[in-house]
């Protein structure tokens, strides 16, 4: 299946035309209504709706697969960790549509709870990948491994000089905020070293899907290090592109997944 | 009914789950111009060559899914030249 064949296909199109639409949405919000207020809110619609379409596809590959073989217990786990995440960010768009509407808000212990959802969606994400590891055992490749090295390195030392470093150091965030600052870029670090594994392991030897699921991990492992660098300098908004990145990367999940159940649709 | 030579080849993929398994082995054999009630082992061995490894590839990569057909010809090759029942 080439890709013009798989962007045919109407879930495909319509993950491909809501990154469009994303793209579109904030190029629009930033060039007539920058800093307006309803506009910043409604850049939820586009990002809150790409964790939603995605999320809905990679359980549609879930019930596909079924709960009896490894390949869908791999999806599964997946499918609860985006579903995670999915909550997560359902929270943060409902807190920031109440605090448009003039409300207060939620408060900053409720608002907790999101950091703990995107949490425990990482490590359901890891696990998924773990778990299909445990069956796809691929050759160990001295030169493979060198390049995942080298990748994980080039992210995890400006991560921990601008991220991890000044978060250690201060002494003006609470303990919570250390831990989950730190656990965020760590759990980013462990994502794209996996994320490296995939694309050069599976991707190039079990299907090409995994290489859409890579480049969702790359990618979102440079919205989280960017957004933690630049909430860390203050100078961090909603509606920023960067926010581009976290949407690109949910639909590539939704795409991956999507690909994967494509072609062994073709073997059934 | 699927023949012994069927069965040997669905319980060593029914680690891909149900649905997979027995689609991978129908495909396959379709494309042998066989099914599973009346396929041989030759049948399955043709069958694995064309579709099934492939099949397998994809889930588990190429040297497990080789592994793994090695070992359902070994089994078969057990059966006899014929494998139906």
């Amino acid at each position: 299946m080439n890709a013009k064949e798989f962007f045919r296909d109407p879930r495909a199109a319509l993950m491909l035309a809501w990154a469009a639409f994303a793209v579109g949405f904030y190029l629009l919000v930033w060039a007539l209504w920058n800093g307006e207020e309803w506009a910043v809110n409604a850049t939820y619609i586009p990002y809150d709706g790409s964790i939603v379409i995605a999320t809905l596809v990679v359980l549609t590959v879930v019930k596909f697969y079924g709960l009896t073989g490894f390949e869908g217990r791999v999806w599964l786990i997946l499918g609860v960790g985006m579903c995670l995440w999915l909550s997560a960010e359902l929270i943060a768009g409902l807190d920031q549509l109440s605090m448009s509407l003039g409300s207060a808000g939620l408060s900053d212990e409720v608002f907790k709870i999101t950091d703990y959802l995107f949490l425990t969606g990482y490590v359901f994400v890891i696990l998924a990948f773990a778990y299909k590891a445990m069956y796809a055992k691929l050759a160990f490749e001295p030169r493979k491994v060198a390049a995942i090295v080298i990748v994980v390195l080039a992210f995890a030392v400006p991560a921990g000089l601008w991220v991890a470093g000044p978060t250690m150091a201060s002494e003006d965030i609470s303990g919570f905020d250390k831990f989950v600052n730190i656990t965020y870029v760590t759990l980013d670090i462990v994502l794209l070293g996996l994320a490296t594994i995939i694309a050069l392991y599976w991707g190039a030897q079990v299907s090409k899907g995994w290489h859409i699921i890579s480049a969702a991990i790359l990618v979102m492992t440079i919205a989280d290090i960017g957004y933690a660098a630049l909430d860390w300098q203050g100078i961090y908004f909603d509606g920023n592109f960067i926010e581009l990145a976290w949407i690109a990367s949910y639909l590539l999940f939704g795409l991956g997944a999507y690909y994967q159940m494509k072609i062994h649709k073709e073997f059934i | 009914m699927p023949t012994e030579a069927c069965k040997i080849v669905q319980d060593e993929l029914m680690f891909l789950g149900d649905i997979l398994c027995y689609g991978i082995v129908k495909k396959g054999l379709a494309k042998v111009g066989s099914m599973p009630d009346i396929a041989t082992t030759a049948d399955l061995t043709k069958a694995l060559d064309q579709h099934i490894e492939a099949a397998l590839v994809s889930f588990v990569g190429p040297s497990e899914a080789r592994q793994k057909v090695i070992k359902i010809k070994t089994m078969m090759s057990k059966l006899g030249s014929g494998g139906a029942s």
